[in-house]
């Protein structure tokens, strides 16, 4: 039995690591699509987005690598986000498919091509992130669940919490993206990135603030939890730590330095996940569904993780490699212009 | 009796698991075509098979980049159509599936780039040994993928606790009676499927006059695989003569081995890469192949219908609890997604196509002796 339990909260440490090198990597992806959009010119617009084109397709392959974990280390929980989220998860399948295929369509194939092109990832881009933000937060706000079932209706996802939420998730990606795109090398997009890092911050706490506060009033269990010792600080810690990090990556934004906003930003992104994860880790469903009454039996469940964990170091120091290749490329792009 | 919501659900997923099951076939049969150009090249120095090298290299990854995004949806589709088999036999039939999505993962993640990027510029010896590691790798996919879908078909090895279906031995349960009999014919698919693509862009060249020395590699590269692979599945297609749905296929191959019969006579006749009949022919098979693919998928799984696990689970208990309408919404939105990936990979193959293979002995960063090391 004890391996059991340990098994299950093995294979959800490495699913939650697997999602937050998801959310870092394409939010960066993503939002370096919203933030290209709000460049001045079709020539940044376009440099912008060529920026990220090196590692596009891993944040597709770190989304395949949590798609397994869930499926075969909680079986039981799957099958319940399948039946509730089925159709935001349908929508999020269609808006990664028609990013994947407005990046691989051919910027040059005739006049006003690129800019097309340019729309398609946008659009998309927007999808995704809205339907990824609208899916946490219909997690969050919870499942209907009898006898480890589904019971809730098909559109009970959809509601002002989770709207917000995928709102919250669309600022978080914008604040990667123009972290990213502040080492760009041009002085127009590294500019511009950083006018907007002077807000998007700001956004992204003022939306984390409400949305605690929203569900601090609707659940009695989290207030309870939060609210009497020793947990009474820990939701306003965490929200202090975002408003202090979001602070120093508008100081720095504005001061013109070009690596310590993505810095900063992944940090913001980290206490972001911190939140619902401290708040409801052991579930697999918020409330109705724990990770060990979802899990695979033990030799279901050891079999993916070794496969995982075979899979995680090569992933991770190829992850690296790319996002140190890109960011220097970056870079380079800087000294290259410079002596243009 | 089961409602017509889950029988969309079924839909979807027999559907997404054809897009997916072609893709996955063009990039296992891909690879060994590029471990076998390599090899030529290596042996005879004929710059031909480099330039085919160069040439199927870009299409296998833009392949394997498909077959990546199909089968990231073909997990989801699964869970979004059969979310109650998950429930109730998901220790059985995920690890499989996961194994071989780590598989290609691990694949992307090590080799892959090395063979991709590395030619000309990496020594021989560790570029062959790259190029047959991603060859081994894809085959290892194929083998955990026809396990996934064999367990169902024959189930073996599992334990049936709290009406939950589990695992009691693996062993059992990855190698089922008729595992390597499938395995050798989903092989012989692959390289069916991957020769009749080689060979309808040779015989397009040909037709056109254009990369004629490359072309003629490919050409009998495309009809080596053809003679070796079809025999195979007509074997194989042969003792499953009970199947229905399989004559389509059976009438397909008999019509390979009719093709094949012909470019033979083509080639006694010295007018093999002349005869713009034959060369049609060829064309039209390159067409075809995906669709006999497809239909070889469909029927056994369609032949299962009323279980989803054979004796074990019927398929109206294992379709997600959905309402019809999100069904319905679901296949809209497939259809839409297959026709995006589709259209978008034409768009691909077609700008392959226009490049062309470099013409011999002009390939870019052509190894010098001994090769050079990066």
């Amino acid at each position: 039995m004890t391996i059991y339990l340990d098994l299950a909260s093995l294979t959800a440490a490495v699913l939650l690591f697997g999602l937050v090198l998801y959310l870092l990597q394409d939010g960066i992806l993503l939002g370096v699509a919203l933030g290209s959009a709000l460049m001045p010119d079709a020539g940044s617009r376009a440099a912008a987005l060529a920026s990220t084109e090196r590692f596009r397709l891993a944040g597709e392959s770190w989304l395949l690598f949590v798609t397994v974990l869930l499926y075969a280390g909680f079986p039981r929980g799957w099958a319940v986000l399948t039946a509730g989220l089925h159709l935001p998860l349908l929508g999020l399948l269609l808006a990664l498919v028609m990013r994947g295929t407005a990046w691989r369509a051919d910027a040059r194939a005739g006049p006003g091509a690129g800019a097309r092109r340019q729309r398609r990832i946008l659009v998309a881009s927007l999808m995704v992130s809205l339907f990824e933000g609208i899916i946490a937060g219909a997690l969050i706000a919870g499942l209907p669940v009898v006898d480890g079932q589904f019971a809730g209706g098909a559109w009970d996802w959809f509601g002002r919490f989770p709207v917000i939420c995928g709102l919250a998730m669309l600022a978080l990606h914008a604040l990667l993206g123009c972290a990213w795109l502040c080492l760009s090398g041009d002085p127009d997009i590294a500019g511009r990135a950083r006018d907007l890092l002077g807000r998007l911050p700001v956004a992204v706490v003022l939306l984390s603030v409400s949305l605690t506060a929203w569900l601090v009033i609707g659940d009695r269990t989290l207030r309870i939890a939060w609210f009497t010792w020793p947990g009474v600080f820990w939701p306003v810690v965490l929200l202090l730590l975002l408003a202090g990090l979001a602070w120093m990556l508008v100081r720095a934004a504005a001061r013109g330095d070009r690596r310590l906003p993505l810095l900063l930003a992944a940090a913001m992104a980290l206490v972001c996940v911190a939140g619902p994860v401290t708040a409801f880790g052991r579930w697999i469903v918020p409330r109705a569904l724990d990770l060990h009454a979802a899990a695979a039996a033990p030799a279901s469940a050891v079999v993916v993780l070794v496969g995982a964990l075979v899979l995680l170091p090569l992933a991770m120091y190829r992850t690296g490699r790319i996002l140190g290749e890109a960011m220097n490329a970056s870079a380079a792009g800087a000294t290259g212009e410079a002596g243009d | 009796m089961e409602s017509g919501g889950g029988q969309l659900l079924w839909l979807q997923y027999i559907l997404s698991g054809g897009l997916h099951l072609v893709f996955q076939a063009l990039a296992v049969g891909l690879s060994l075509f590029l471990l076998v150009f390599e090899v030529c090249w290596l042996v005879t120095r004929d710059g031909a098979w480099l330039a085919l090298w160069h040439f199927w290299a870009r299409v296998f990854a833009t392949i394997f980049g498909v077959a990546l995004l199909t089968g990231l949806l073909f997990v989801w589709q699964e869970g979004l159509s059969l979310g109650r088999l998950a429930a109730i036999a998901g220790d059985v039939t995920a690890p499989p599936v996961a194994l071989a999505a780590l598989t290609a993962l691990v694949l992307q993640t090590t080799v892959l780039a090395a063979m991709l990027r590395g030619q000309g510029r990496m020594a021989e010896a560790p570029h062959l040994l790259a190029t047959a590691l991603v060859a081994a790798g894809c085959l290892a996919v194929l083998a955990l993928s026809v396990a996934a879908v064999s367990w169902p078909r024959s189930p073996v090895g599992q334990a049936v606790i709290d009406s939950r279906i589990t695992v009691a031995d693996w062993r059992e349960i990855l190698f089922v009676p008729g595992f390597w009999p499938r395995l050798v014919q989903d092989l012989a698919g692959a390289v069916l499927l991957a020769g009749l693509v080689v060979l309808a862009f040779a015989a397009r060249w040909l037709r056109r006059s254009e990369h004629l020395a490359t072309a003629r590699q490919g050409l009998v590269a495309g009809m080596a695989a053809l003679v070796i692979s079809a025999p195979v599945l007509a074997g194989g297609l042969f003792a499953a003569a009970g199947h229905p749905g399989t004559q389509a296929l059976a009438g397909f191959v008999l019509a390979l081995l009719l093709l094949a019969a012909w470019g033979g006579a083509c080639l006694y006749r010295g007018e093999a890469f002349s005869s713009r009949h034959f060369l049609a022919a060829c064309i039209a098979a390159g067409v075809l192949a995906p669709v006999a693919l497809l239909a070889g998928w469909l029927a056994p799984v369609v032949a299962r219908a009323p279980w989803m696990i054979q004796d074990l689970l019927r398929t109206g208990a294992a379709t997600t609890a959905v309402s019809d309408g999100s069904a319905a919404t679901g296949l809209v939105v497939f259809a839409v997604i297959a026709c995006l990936i589709l259209s978008s990979l034409a768009g691909q193959l077609g700008r392959h196509l226009r490049a062309g293979p470099a013409t011999p002995g002009g390939v870019p960063r052509g190894p010098g002796k001994g090769g050079s090391r990066a």
